[in-house]
C-alpha cells in the first residue's frame, strides 16, 4: 500500500517537477529513491526471500540525498560543512556494518539508526532556523507557506516513527516476536509513513502556489 | 511489560513527538509573527500620532502668521493707504508729485492683495468660516487672480459638512496639487470638481498639461527631497483617504481624492 501511495505522490511531483527550486528538487530525488527502494525491496524479497542488502544500499543513497538537502537547506555555514563531512564517517560506518559488523544479509542496524539520528538532528537545526529566521519574521512570513517546511515535517515525523524500528529491527529477526507485536509496528510506521506522504503533497501545494 | 511493548510504545510515543513538535513549530512562529506585527502596528500609531501633532502644529503656527499678517500689517497697510489718499488731496504742487503718490497708493494696493494671498494661502479662514466647498472655491478665485492658468471649480453633490481636520487636510492636498501643476504640468486650465455623497467625499483635480504630473511630483522627490508626494500621501493616510493618478484624454492628469467616513462624528 505504502509503495502504492509513493507512487502516486511521484506523478504530481514529476508534473511539476519544474516548480521546484535546487533545494526542493532533492525531496524530489528522496521520493523517486523512496519509490525505488519500496518496489526493489519487494520484488527482491520475492526473488530471494533477503532482500536486506538491498535496503541497507538504499539507506545509504537516502541519507546521502538527505545530506544534500540539508546541507542546501540550512544557512549556517558551519552546520552546512559539517553535514558534508559527516558524509565521510557515514559512509565508513556503512562499509564497516555491511561488510563486519553485520554482514550484507543482515539488517544494518548500526548504521541505519546513525543515519535516521544524524538526520532527525539536521530536521531539528532547521526547525530552529525556521523559528529564528529574520527574514521570515520581517517579512511576516509564516512557515507553513514554505515547501521545505512540510518536506521537513515529513520526514521528521516519518524519522521519529522509524528510529526505534530501525534500533530493534535486528532484535526483532532474532527473537520470535509475535504476529501481533510486529504488526503493530509495521502499521505505525505505514501510518507515519502515510503522513509524510501527505505533508510532501501539502509542500507540493505550496511550492505551487508560490511560483504559479 | 516486554522488551516488543516497550518498543510498540516508544514508536507510538516517538510519532506523537514528531506530530507535536511540527505543531509546536507552526504555532511558535506563528505567535512571533503575530508579536512582530503588534509591535510593528504600535509603532506605525506612534508614527502617526507624531506625524498628526508635527502637522497640527504647523497648522497653528500657520494660522497664528495669517492672522498677524491680517490683523497686523494688513491693518497697517490699509492705514497707510488711507493716508496716502488724504495726503493726496492735499498735495497741491503739480510737479509729479500727484502721478508718484497715486503710483505709491497702488504699490500699496499691490501689498495688500499680496498679503491676503499670502493670509489665505497660509490659513483659509473660508474653511472654517464656509466649509470645504467654499474655501476651495475661493482658493481657486484667489489663484486666478494672480497666475496665467485658468482654474475652475464645479461643485456638486448637497454641501455635506466636512470634519474640520479632514477639510484641512483635503486642502492642502489640493493646494500641493495646484503648487505641482503651476511649477511642472504646464498646463493652461484646472478644473477641481468636488462631489459628496454621505460617505464618499471625492475631488478631481484635473489639467490639460503634459500628463507628466506624478512623474515630476515622484522625480521632486528624489531630487530636491521635496516632500509633496509624501506630505499628500501623509495627510490622506491621516484622514484615511486616498487619492489616484490616472491619465487624462487627450492631454494632462486628473488627480482623484477619494474620503470615506469624512463627516464630522456625532456627540
Amino acid at each position: 500500500m505504502m509503495t502504492g501511495i509513493e507512487c502516486l505522490l511521484l506523478i504530481p511531483f514529476t508534473l511539476h517537477y519544474r516548480l521546484l527550486d535546487r533545494t526542493e528538487k532533492w525531496a524530489y530525488y528522496y521520493l523517486i529513491s523512496s519509490v525505488i527502494f519500496a518496489v526493489g525491496s519487494s520484488v527482491l524479497g520475492i526473488i530471494y526471500y533477503n532482500n536486506l542488502w538491498f535496503n541497507s544500499i538504499m539507506y545509504l543513497i537516502q541519507f546521502i540525498i538527505l545530506s544534500v538537502y540539508y546541507s542546501l537547506l540550512i544557512k549556517n555555514t558551519l552546520v552546512k560543512k559539517a553535514i558534508k563531512i559527516l558524509v565521510l564517517p557515514a559512509v565508513f560506518i556503512f562499509f564497516l556494518d555491511f561488510f563486519k559488523l553485520e554482514g550484507m544479509l543482515a539488517f544494518n542496524s548500526i548504521f541505519a539508526t546513525i543515519k535516521i539520528f544524524l538526520v532527525l538532528c539536521y530536521g531539528i537545526i532547521f526547525f530552529i532556523q525556521l523559528l529564528f529566521d529574520e527574514e521570515l519574521i520581517k517579512g511576516s512570513i509564516f512557515i507553513n507557506s514554505l515547501p521545505n517546511f512540510w518536506f521537513n515535517s515529513g520526514l521528521f515525523i516519518y524519522l521519529c516513527c522509524a528510529f526505534l524500528n530501525a534500533l530493534t529491527y535486528n532484535f526483532y529477526l532474532s527473537h520470535a516476536a509475535t504476529k501481533a507485536s510486529r504488526l503493530i509496528v509495521l502499521s505505525l510506521i505505514f501510518t507515519s509513513g502515510i503522513i509524510e506522504a501527505i505533508l510532501f503533497y501539502i509542500g507540493l501545494m505550496k511550492a505551487k502556489k508560490l511560483r504559479a | 511489560m516486554n522488551i516488543f511493548e516497550m518498543v510498540i510504545i516508544g514508536t507510538v510515543g516517538m510519532l506523537m513527538l514528531g506530530i507535536v513538535v511540527v505543531i509546536l513549530v507552526i504555532f511558535q512562529q506563528k505567535q512571533v509573527i503575530q508579536h512582530k506585527l503588534a509591535l510593528r502596528d504600535k509603532d506605525l500609531e506612534l508614527q502617526r500620532e507624531r506625524l498628526v501633532a508635527v502637522l497640527q502644529g504647523q497648522e497653528q503656527e500657520r494660522k497664528r502668521i495669517a492672522e498677524d499678517l491680517h490683523d497686523e500689517v494688513g491693518a497697517q497697510l490699509s492705514v497707510l493707504k488711507l493716508n496716502l489718499g488724504q495726503l493726496s488731496q492735499h498735495l497741491k504742487t503739480g510737479n509729479g508729485e500727484a502721478e508718484r503718490l497715486k503710483e505709491t497708493k497702488e504699490f500699496t494696493d499691490t501689498i495688500i492683495q499680496h498679503l491676503r494671498f499670502i493670509s489665505q494661502s497660509l490659513h483659509p479662514q473660508a474653511l472654517d468660516n464656509l466649509g470645504l466647498s467654499h474655501a476651495l472655491d475661493s482658493f481657486c478665485s484667489l489663484m486666478n487672480k494672480n497666475k496665467q492658468v485658468e482654474i475652475a471649480f464645479k461643485t456638486s453633490g448637497n454641501g455635506h459638512l466636512v470634519d474640520r481636520e479632514k477639510a484641512l487636510n483635503v486642502y492642502r492636498v489640493v493646494q500641493e496639487l495646484m503648487n505641482n501643476i503651476l511649477k511642472h504640468a504646464q498646463a493652461t486650465e484646472v478644473l477641481i470638481t468636488y462631489h459628496s455623497t454621505p460617505s464618499l467625499l471625492s475631488i478631481d483635480v484635473e489639467d490639460n498639461g503634459n500628463g507628466r504630473l506624478l512623474d515630476s511630483l515622484d522625480q521632486s522627490r528624489r531630487k530636491t527631497g521635496s516632500l509633496g508626494l509624501k506630505n499628500i500621501e501623509s495627510r490622506l493616510n491621516i484622514i484615511g483617504g486616498s487619492i489616484n493618478f490616472a491619465k487624462r484624454t487627450p492631454t494632462g492628469t486628473v488627480a482623484q481624492i477619494r474620503v470615506e467616513n469624512y463627516q464630522p462624528a456625532i456627540g
